[in-house]
């Protein structure tokens, strides 16, 4: 940039040449970006009178400039709910609490234990299922066949506001041909549970693999729609 | 006091383990570090993945940044190494806690308006394009349509002077005209050849 010289608009700022393309992309990028001064405007009309493709020039440039902001503004949003992992204490070294979260979560609490629940993570958390448990007696499971286990849990799960219901859909995983010229099916159903909680978590990995709760601003969920 | 030693306060409470100073110096930065995410990771990996291995990053060694001057190009350097390292794994695997699907501002939601989702495939293009531009001007190019970001907040975070930062984005931009328009006429090309290979 040896041929831009200093002027005294931004202090240290570069005067551009508008016969240069450097300068003559300076003095665009300075029009998109707000930044021109009185003198970069003077050359700006100068260099137009010459050169009208300047204008044309501006114009993409300007356009570009505004369809790049709104794609990088439609991907960066995503930013605004990573939050700070919850197990940030007040002091460091850090270490010593991702290291504790590595032997097992001393950062869980109700809410998350949850929501680790409700996604099927039962046997890594202590005390996990408490809540389902309460839905059918022991005795009822004893005595009923799965179909009518399941029919009461999901009439007792409707009643007490923790069931939604069933995906009509089901996945078939595998089918196997038997022997006996049957077949067998594999498949998935899926259940949609509801919980009242006031906090939710994400998950994130550390450099040693160890996952990680991080809380999620409840500003950056959307409202739940009524099923 | 002024912008700047404000936030050198800032960043000097959260050195030292203030957690407020903390998630309130991550919530000030995270969207540029968002812009750094995007200049270099591959085109599959996950922005919001990212964005969590460098939040910690951020706060296990912000303890070890020397002085408040070298915040911005220290946290520059983690998002590139967690972008970079992305780009390194052969095969990723995701396993959800959570799921939020309906959360908000997620870059797959869905837009309806037609206008706008031209407006925003026109943008995704270029962003591809930018990403193929050298990485000194793809970075300041989008450090840029982060909002408020000046020459000198770019300069800081990459190290370099604001007459760099400033030559390199108007470069930057005269590059990008010019991928797109070579890429507009190889389209137009390659139609015509369809039409004439059809006819």
């Amino acid at each position: 940039m040896s041929d831009l010289e200093l002027n005294d608009g931004r202090a240290g700022a570069i005067r551009p040449d508008p016969s240069t393309p450097d300068g003559r992309d300076m003095l665009i990028s300075r029009v998109i970006d707000a930044e021109a001064t009185g003198d970069d405007w003077r050359a700006f009309r100068a260099a137009a009178e010459t050169d009208p493709s300047i204008w044309r020039d501006l114009a993409e440039a300007q356009e570009q400039h505004e369809s790049l902001c709104e794609a990088f503004r439609a991907s960066a949003r995503v930013a605004d709910a990573v939050e700070l992992p919850e197990l940030i204490g007040d002091t460091r070294p850090f270490q010593h609490r991702l290291d504790m979260v590595g032997r097992w979560g001393g950062w869980a609490v109700a809410a998350a234990l949850l929501l680790v629940w409700a996604t099927g993570f039962q046997g890594a958390v202590p005390g996990a299922g408490v809540q389902s448990a309460g839905l059918l007696p022991g005795t009822a499971l004893a005595e009923a066949t799965p179909d009518q286990a399941l029919d009461r849990y999901l009439s007792a799960g409707r009643d007490a506001g923790l069931v939604v219901g069933e995906v009509p859909d089901r996945l078939v995983i595998e089918a196997v041909p038997l022997d006996d010229g049957t077949i067998e099916v594999m498949y998935l159903r899926q259940f949609i549970e509801r919980r009242v909680t006031d906090r939710v978590f994400r998950e994130a990995r550390t450099d040693a693999g160890t996952t990680v709760p991080v809380p999620v601003s409840t500003q950056n969920l959307q409202r739940s729609k009524a099923f | 006091m002024d912008e700047r030693a404000t936030d050198h306060a800032l960043i000097a409470s959260a050195m030292s383990g203030d957690r407020d100073a903390l998630r309130r110096l991550w919530q000030e930065h995270r969207r540029w570090v968002a812009a750094i995410l995007l200049a270099h990771k591959p085109r599959q990996a996950d922005l919001e993945d990212l964005l969590q291995t460098v939040s910690l990053q951020f706060c296990r060694k912000i303890g070890e940044v020397r002085d408040p001057e070298a915040f911005r190009p220290w946290l520059r350097m983690v998002a590139i190494n967690a972008a970079r390292a992305d780009g390194r794994k052969t095969t990723r695997q995701r396993h959800g806690w959570l799921r939020l699907v309906g959360r908000s501002g997620s870059d797959q939601e869905a837009d309806t308006d037609p206008g706008r989702v031209e407006t925003l495939e026109r943008g995704q293009r270029l962003m591809d394009l930018a990403r193929r531009l050298p990485e000194g001007y793809r970075e300041p190019l989008l450090m840029r349509c982060v909002k408020g970001m000046s020459y000198r907040q770019i300069g800081e975070a990459m190290g370099l002077p604001e007459t760099t930062i400033e030559t390199r984005i108007a470069r930057g931009r005269r590059m990008l005209r010019e991928l797109a328009s070579s890429e507009m006429q190889s389209e137009a090309h390659e139609q015509a050849h369809a039409a004439a290979n059809g006819a």
